[in-house]
């Protein structure tokens, strides 16, 4: 076989290939870039531990809550005793450092929810896939190297044992 | 090698719908918003890691016994993949933190447990890559290989262990179990294949250096 041949077929794979796994790459930063949209607050939020269930627990305590007048009485005898009221915490001064933290906490806590404030953390998050698939794609370019550079030594060496051959 | 192609783009495109149905099937987690969908490829990442470095840790105790090329070979392929996965790991985790804690590291027992499989692991392969082709250096790899893989326990073991901040036992929703599983499913498949990969590639590379070194003898 001729190295040539395998030299430009294996050129010609990675020619095919690599549009395809660039467009793929691509696919896959816009999706998730493009797909932080879709985690609007007002979709759908289930709770991570709680079946379906609460819903129909919380309509029955809004009803209940609904008719106070219904059954005042009852609630008292049959709802444990409310639990008295926790002191008001007392006021201080906070210090302009202590404001400058709760103002941090405040921020990334409103992170969470933004729709486009952790954009930058979804770029980060699609460029690690993307040097991921080019480490994948470098890989497979060495190893298509590799077997063409080793059929071009296996075919140097037959030429070798055949000329020993003839001289013998 | 003509599978390769058709697997690893098979494995590639899953990613891609894993993300989407991440982002699109998946609603949004009550406490931590939208940040919490990096979770659904930080653990089948986390768990594919684990799996590398084991690999490479059995391939190194074989090496070792039977002091054959190929199972050394593997160990280094097994290496290599579990760091590409322990990189994904350790870059989304506090991508993630940052919103969920306020912070982009702590120092608790799961993250520093793990940092350390890290660099034990990447000290294996930097030993491999710039210690030369010597017998004694594989074969004290080998041996870092088989005795750092057992840190694995103690970063399971870690936030129950030693009380960590790190979410641990999580319940979830049936959808989200669906896009964990999917992610995890195509991430197998992509783990098999580079592993495949570069275990071929190295063979391949000590087959040539052998072909080589006949060729110039028979040259000179």
């Amino acid at each position: 076989m001729n190295p040539a041949t395998i030299r430009s077929r294996g050129a010609r794979t990675q020619r095919h290939l690599l549009p395809h796994i660039l467009f793929a790459t691509l696919l896959l930063m816009l999706t998730i870039i493009k797909g932080q949209s879709f985690a609007a607050p007002s979709a759908v939020e289930s709770p991570s531990t709680e079946s379906p269930a609460p819903t129909e627990a919380e309509a029955g305590a809004e009803a209940a809550a609904s008719t106070p007048t219904a059954a005042p009485a009852s609630a008292e005898v049959s709802a444990p005793a409310a639990e008295p009221k926790p002191a008001a915490p007392p006021t201080k001064a906070y210090s302009a450092e202590e404001i400058a933290e709760i103002k941090e906490k405040a921020r990334v806590d409103a992170l969470r929810y933004a729709d486009r404030g952790n954009r930058h953390l979804w770029i980060a998050y699609s460029l690690i896939w993307l040097f991921i698939f080019l480490f994948i794609f470098r890989t497979w370019k060495r190893s298509a190297a590799l077997e063409g550079e080793l059929e071009d030594v296996k075919r140097r060496l037959r030429a070798i044992d055949a000329g020993e051959r003839g001289a013998q | 090698m003509k599978s390769f192609p058709l697997f690893t783009c098979i494995s590639m495109l899953g990613i891609i719908l894993a993300h989407s149905l991440a982002f699109a099937y998946v609603p949004m987690e009550r406490e931590m918003g939208a940040v919490q969908r990096i979770f659904y490829f930080h653990l089948p990442s986390a768990w594919l890691c684990y799996l590398g470095f084991i690999v490479c840790a059995v391939a190194s105790l074989r090496y070792l016994l039977s002091g054959e090329s190929r199972h050394d070979a593997l160990a280094l392929s097994a290496a290599e993949v579990g760091l590409t996965f322990g990189v994904v790991v350790l870059t989304t985790g506090p991508l993630w933190a940052r919103v969920a804690w306020g912070t982009w590291w702590k120092w608790e027992p799961r993250l520093t447990t793990m940092a350390l499989l890290f660099l034990i692991f990447a000290a294996y392969w930097l030993l491999r890559s710039f210690g030369g082709p010597g017998e004694g250096l594989r074969k004290f790899s080998a041996v870092l290989a088989v005795f750092g893989a057992p840190n694995i326990v103690f970063v399971h073991i870690a936030v129950t262990r030693w009380r960590g901040d790190h979410p641990n036992n999580i319940r979830l929703d049936p959808e989200m179990r669906v896009v964990l599983y999917s992610a995890l499913f195509f991430m197998i498949i992509l783990f098999i294949q580079l592993l495949r990969l570069r275990y071929q590639s190295h063979l391949q590379q000590r087959t040539l250096a052998a072909l080589r070194r006949r060729l110039s003898r028979l040259s000179a």
